[in-house]
């Protein structure tokens, strides 16, 4: 969505326009699945996430910056919620795979590329989902939001130097689980 | 850098590659890995996760969740609505009941004594409070003759007949009219529906 179309919309929204709100929502949803379901390792649960993210941030709207793009900030509040949902449900979470998350048969690879692929995102996301909550949450806001380290420690509210580590560690962590698969 | 081994350390790598190195540090790294094989195996292996993290694509959503997020929003809005209706008029409720209680003490002869207390701070604040209750007294004396009046006039017949009308009748309509108003509250709270079930 352009930028001054999308600023018109939410512009609609904090005066409590609804249905412009649903057309942002249309635009965002899919990356804001797709943080929470990184974040949590279960497709359902990553929809309920995602239909909170979106409630959370139409109650938060009056705060959002007209000025900054809409993107980056509904993902962050949603990788934020995941977190603290991670942090509260400190059950023996078992991420739980899903056939939708596969790439189905295309040409551009042939059947034994999308194979190949399809186990290179498994081994990845396996991989991901054994970090602890907060190194996972540190690679998310990096690696697939572009935070910086400044941006991130104020988006998770922990001093910098805290922030860093995690996500040092839980590049190396990652690597190390990424090399023993690959052995 | 990494004094005693010469090398330099992965946190700094990955600073390195994350681009949030200053010039200078930028320049310092970039001499080293020229002529270091190790820092350079080490780089390659960081730059492997970076790499395959950008691999990684986008799943797709496959129902359109803004129709159930708009409905939600619609559900709180008319809640809120309500909730605001029931604050006022629990405010105009407890207000009323507020307005009754010390006429209603004054009537069961609370004050008496409490004025009869001996130490002089007790008979300080005994009289204190007999100023505040006469002062209660005289406007729920001017309150009971309006509404006297205005039930005469409206219904021209003594239907709350006088010296009968005891304050206990409005705090328990005022009581009435809370106990109605949250039984509508929670009746409506859509709050319930939106627990997850995780």
């Amino acid at each position: 969505m352009a930028v001054s179309g999308e600023q018109a919309l939410i512009k609609k929204v904090k005066k409590g326009d609804l249905d412009s709100y649903g057309a942002i929502i249309q635009d965002y949803q899919s990356s804001v699945f797709n943080v929470c379901y990184r974040v949590l390792g279960n497709r359902q649960e990553a929809e309920d996430l995602t239909q909170e993210a979106f409630l959370r941030a139409y109650h938060r709207i009056s705060s959002f910056d007209l000025n900054r793009p809409f993107g980056p900030w509904m993902r962050t509040l949603a990788a934020n919620l995941c977190y603290n949902h991670l942090k509260k449900a400190r059950l023996n979470r078992v991420p739980l795979e899903d056939e939708r998350d596969s790439i189905k048969d295309d040409p551009k690879y042939g059947p034994e590329g999308v194979l190949e692929i399809n186990q290179e995102h498994k081994i990845l996301y396996q991989a991901i989902w054994k970090l602890p909550e907060v190194q996972r949450i540190a690679l998310e806001l990096r690696h697939f939001q572009g935070l910086s380290y400044q941006e991130m420690a104020e988006a998770l509210k922990l001093p910098i130097n805290t922030v860093r580590s995690h996500l040092y560690r839980g590049r190396q962590k990652l690597a190390e689980l990424l090399e023993v698969e690959n052995e | 850098m990494n004094k005693e081994s010469s090398h330099i350390s992965t946190d700094r790598l990955q600073t390195y590659l994350d681009q949030e190195l200053d010039q200078t540090g930028v320049q310092e790294v970039e001499l080293h890995l020229n002529q270091c094989p190790s820092c350079q195996a080490e780089l390659s292996r960081l730059e492997g996760v970076f790499t395959r993290l950008e691999r990684l694509p986008a799943l797709k959503l496959d129902k359109d969740i803004s129709s159930s997020v708009l409905a939600k929003l619609r559900e709180e809005s008319k809640f809120s609505v309500g909730i605001t209706w029931t604050l006022a008029l629990e405010a105009l409720g407890a207000g009323t009941v507020i307005g009754l209680l010390i006429p209603a003490f004054r009537a069961a002869s609370w004050l008496p004594q409490m004025v009869n207390a001996q130490t002089e701070i007790q008979a300080g604040i005994n009289i204190f409070l007999a100023q505040l209750a006469s002062s209660w007294l005289v406007w729920w004396a001017g309150l009971r003759l309006n509404i006297e009046q205005t039930t005469k006039s409206l219904f021209s017949t003594h239907y709350f007949p006088s010296g009968e009308f005891s304050p206990w009748i409005l705090i328990l309509a005022a009581a009435g009219i809370g106990l109605l108003a949250n039984y509508i509250l929670l009746r409506s709270n859509p709050i319930r529906s939106r627990n997850h079930k995780h």
